[in-house]
């Protein structure tokens, strides 16, 4: 192919890590992405994304020989030479992880393109295209800055570590990401946070939002220790770790006997009972985690002179602290990929590989995003839903859009809670009202009853609130939109209800007699006019709802605030902890049938509990469904 | 015939660490460490520029 040829439809790639996906560009930009955990029901499922590319084809109308390009999200070779040298680095520590990953990398993983391409010309008929391997943090600011409404934006990402870089700045300007400075393996600010979840009982790549969730219940009493002891943070942001307190760099776990030293005794046990310590672990971590994202945040604004600001990598997740960065107004405007972790890398080396025209147009938008609302998965229409349930017998009402906006809203205004499967899945971890399990946020006793009977999740996990966007600022404190539910902001002032909890300034959570912290002791008290989405710092995780880019939503909320006169809900994902949001009819209905939720509206179907068959499932299957 | 493979396999790793990368990290450390470990406080940053 000639150097210059144009290079417009793409199918971009993550794989082997974690959050494995795939993603469709073309001219008109974004067709398709989706992660592979979806379609596999296998949580983070770092396989090769088969499912997830053939549901991207089949979405763009593509054979593989149709795509000019396949883009890869990392480049192997460089990654495979940063874990010849952590071994020489740490030898002989080393030993026990070299063994169990080396034959891997020596085989394929080294050489994952040419692996790509293999798997590639083994599933699909005809010629594989080209495949390019781009940098994971190149990526990952492609990922922030390409789709983003900015003609130009400093670009921050921010993550475990991609082949060397765990930090790096970029300036998007004219269709390009520039690189400005990184900072390398081993010191990573997600690897700090991995340690600490580690540390605080949950699970490494997935439990890090637990513990952002656990940290208003603490105080961040041992972040002076954090600075002393394990991280070295300057004043412009960047930071080097301690490592002899660390054992990530040459093992198989995250910390070692320097950490309970430090924090006074082991690593909680999965699924003990939590208490205080780490209550004020998680909050300890969050402060110095804010700390140098706001600290990153300014350096990046002095080096590329831009006042927006794009973030994408497994950090950017931190909603807390994006809403720390937001409301520092180090930068006027931020935005967030909202799939910012490596699921979104298949989306920026998609975009990457894009050569010609098609880059080009990427910024001719108007200040809006192109993500389209982040609905980049496989929709299905009322007759594949009908077929469905005829096939299985399911009893159900069908009603039209309007109907179905009266139905549901009565319903979650009566206390029910509702399932809500409507139109195309959402690219990214959060649930943005396609895949949804929704809830009235007045009702105090809703947190509790959504964690223990349909989520059967932690009782300490807060639920967040998606609200009418022209309504926002009436309940939270929120100086931009926050359409995909990456900012923290406060409840707004007018919602907040007095102080009654005597602990509640310190931080303090009383102990029962047991010894066990609940964090019910203190959810139960209401702090707000939507106590269901008010954590316990009087914050939320805001999701702002546009009627262009998501009416069906909107006139949900819509009918809900005429109602009721709250134009907010509990949005929360609709799965059960452990497994992967629902992404076919089958899947809705089985999680529905699973739980308590009270209605399925499923495209323009009712479907009400009460009137289903009896479930030929014991309770057994939630020992199927590795706890996350 | 599989647990003989991987017995192999093994041995093979035991071999090259212990004949080639632990010597070699030891001398690597000895010239420059390849992670870049060292802490210093006196420095103004820990930035550095684009990796090629």
């Amino acid at each position: 192919m000639a150097s210059d040829a144009p290079v417009t439809t793409v199918l971009g790639l993550s794989a082997y890590y974690h959050d494995s996906a795939a993603a469709v560009v073309d001219g008109g930009g974004i067709v398709a992405a989706a992660q592979e955990e979806r379609f596999s029901r296998r949580r983070h499922d770092p396989s090769f994304p088969e499912l997830a590319v053939r549901y991207c084809l089949d979405e763009a109308g593509l054979a593989l020989a149709d795509l000019d390009a396949v883009a890869y999200y990392e480049r192997s070779d460089l990654k495979f030479r940063r874990v010849l040298a952590t071994y020489l680095g740490t030898a002989p520590r080393s030993w026990s992880s070299f063994r169990e990953v080396m034959p891997d990398w020596l085989s394929w993983k080294r050489r994952a393109p040419d692996t790509v391409r293999e798997r590639l010309g083994a599933l699909f008929a005809g010629p594989v295209p080209e495949i390019r391997a781009f940098g994971h943090h190149e990526s990952h600011a492609a990922s922030a800055y390409l789709p983003s409404p900015y003609e130009t934006a400093a670009v921050l990402c921010v993550d475990g570590v991609g082949e060397w870089t765990t930090t790096s700045i970029w300036h998007g300007v004219a269709g390009e990401v520039v690189p400005v400075a990184e900072l390398s393996f081993p010191h990573s600010l997600g690897m700090l946070y991995s340690a600490f979840t580690y540390f605080c009982g949950f699970k490494v790549d997935s439990g890090e939002y637990k513990l952002m969730g656990l940290a208003p219940y603490g105080r961040p009493v041992h972040a002076d220790l954090i600075r002393e002891h394990l991280v070295d943070i300057k004043d412009d942001g960047s930071f080097r770790l301690d490592l002899r307190r660390f054992a990530f760099q040459y093992g198989q776990v995250m910390t070692g006997r320097g950490f309970e030293e430090l924090f006074g005794g082991p690593r909680r046990e999965p699924e003990s009972p939590l208490t205080q310590r780490e209550f004020d672990l998680a909050a300890s971590v969050q402060a110095v985690t804010e700390e140098i994202m706001l600290k990153l945040a300014r350096t990046a604004r002095r080096l590329t002179r831009e006042s927006r600001l794009c973030l994408a990598g497994g950090v950017a997740l931190n909603c807390v602290a994006n809403g720390k960065l937001a409301e520092a107004g180090i930068f006027d405007e931020l935005w967030v990929q909202p799939a910012a972790g490596d699921a979104g890398g298949a989306l920026g080396a998609a975009l990457l590989a894009q050569r010609g025209p098609a880059r080009a147009r990427s910024h001719t938008r108007q200040g809006r995003d192109a993500m389209r609302a982040s609905r980049l998965g496989p929709r299905f229409d009322d007759d594949r839903i009908q077929a469905y349930l005829d096939a299985s017998a399911i009893p159900h009402r069908r009603l039209g859009p309007e109907e179905l906006s009266r139905a549901v809203a009565g319903q979650l205004a009566e206390g029910k809670v509702v399932g809500w499967f409507q139109g195309r899945m959402e690219f990214g971890p959060r649930a943005l009202g396609s895949r949804s399990i929704l809830g009235d946020p007045r009702d105090p006793a809703m947190q509790s009853a959504m964690n223990q009977k349909i989520k059967f999740r932690e009782s300490f996990r807060p639920f967040a609130p998606a609200v009418l966007a022209e309504r926002a600022k009436e309940y939270f404190e929120l100086g931009q939109p926050s359409p995909y539910m990456l900012i923290v902001a406060r409840i707004a002032a007018q919602q907040q209800l007095a102080e009654r909890d005597p602990g509640e300034s310190s931080g303090q959570v009383s102990e029962p007699a047991s010894g066990q912290v609940s964090g019910l002791e203190l959810l139960k008290v209401p702090r707000s006019t939507v106590p269901a989405v008010t954590h316990v710092d009087r914050s939320a995780r805001v999701q702002t709802v546009d009627a262009e880019q998501d009416p069906a939503f909107h006139r949900l909320l819509t009918e809900f605030d005429r109602l009721t006169g709250c134009p907010v809900l509990v949005n929360t994902s609709f799965n059960v902890r452990g497994e992967p949001i629902v992404a076919t009819p089958e899947d809705a209905y089985r999680c529905f049938m699973r739980t308590n939720i009270d209605t399925l509206a499923i495209g323009g179907f009712l479907i009400e509990k009460a009137e289903q068959p009896a479930w030929p499932e014991n309770d057994n299957w939630r020992e199927l469904i590795p706890l996350d | 015939m599989d647990a003989f493979r991987r017995a192999c396999v093994l041995a093979l790793l035991a071999v090259a660490y212990l004949f080639v990368v632990l010597p070699a990290g030891l001398a690597a450390r000895l010239l420059r460490d390849p992670l870049n470990r060292a802490l210093r406080p006196d420095a103004r940053t820990y930035w550095s520029g684009p990796r090629a």
